[in-house]
């Protein structure tokens, strides 16, 4: 394997990135999910009186009814005059009107809480993927990078000594870091490895 | 912040990781930088664009609990 790391600089402010980043998303995460829960909640409450109202309702249609039946065999007894209704039938439709518009508001909302609950759903199980992730292979990735970059530092650290001559050890590592407008070159890093006495970085770097 | 705010935000996020990312990747370009992105990386950028995803279509659907609920 080769090491081909122009920038040590560059790497190490990106494994401060990304520990920045691990942190990120929870907050907007967390605020979407808390207004999705009131929403929810708004929905219930909403199905709740939407359901008391239909019983208001029912009772209010079966007492209309039962005025319209009862004026209808009063009438029936008398006369055949059905017109002498024509109030109570009224009433009574009026009355079957409105627990019909209250059944159809409960289907509304029973359908957009099935609609949101499926989307909350989904959302959470990503959000808990990511945040598990974040947590788990974010830290992971930062302390990968963090060793990565050590490593490749006590790398630049021990090519200090500008006296040395370049060593060809046949291998294209290449450490430029950076940091500190100090360019670690070739000739440096392969000296380095000499001087550890490993010939080469991926023994150093590898798992 | 609105919910479009935070579904902004999540985004943004993302795009600024990814950017950083291509920018370190001019100069990191060995097997270890391959096995970052394999390991750690790709799976993080994949489960955040599938949270921007769903985080969307979460906040449209709140929107038309909004407008919609009698």
């Amino acid at each position: 394997m080769t090491v081909d790391v122009r920038s040590i600089h560059a790497l190490q402010e990106f494994q401060h990135r990304l520990d920045r980043y691990c942190a990120m998303p929870k907050a907007p995460i967390e605020s979407i999910m808390r207004d999705a829960q009131r929403t929810m909640q708004q929905l219930e409450d909403r199905l709740q009186f939407f359901l008391r109202e239909r019983d208001r309702a029912l009772a209010q249609e079966e007492e209309a009814q039962r005025n319209l039946e009862r004026c209808r065999r009063l009438f029936s007894s008398r006369s055949n005059r059905s017109g002498d209704c024509d109030l109570e039938e009224h009433l009574y439709r009026s009355a079957q009107q409105h627990r019909r518009k209250i059944e159809e508001y409960i289907n509304q909302v029973r359908r957009l809480i099935a609609m949101l609950e499926r989307e909350l759903i989904s959302a959470r199980q990503d959000a808990h993927a990511l945040l598990s992730a974040l947590d788990r292979q974010g830290r992971s990735g930062v302390q990968f990078l963090q060793s990565s970059v050590a490593i490749l530092m006590s790398y630049a650290d021990m090519a200090v000594p500008q006296s040395l001559p370049d060593i060809d050890l046949g291998f294209s590592s290449v450490i430029n870091t950076v940091q500190d407008t100090a360019s670690a070159t070739v000739s440096a890093a392969q000296q380095a490895a000499e001087n550890t006495g490993t010939a080469t970085i991926d023994a150093i770097l590898g798992d | 912040m609105t919910n479009r705010d935070n579904v902004a935000e999540l985004t943004q996020q993302l795009q600024m990781l990814v950017s950083q990312w291509q920018e370190v990747a001019t100069y990191w370009q060995d097997e270890k930088a391959q096995q970052f992105v394999r390991d750690y990386l790709t799976p993080i950028t994949e489960l955040h664009s599938a949270t921007c995803r769903s985080s969307t279509r979460l906040v449209d659907a709140i929107d038309h609990v909004r407008r919609s609920c009698p």
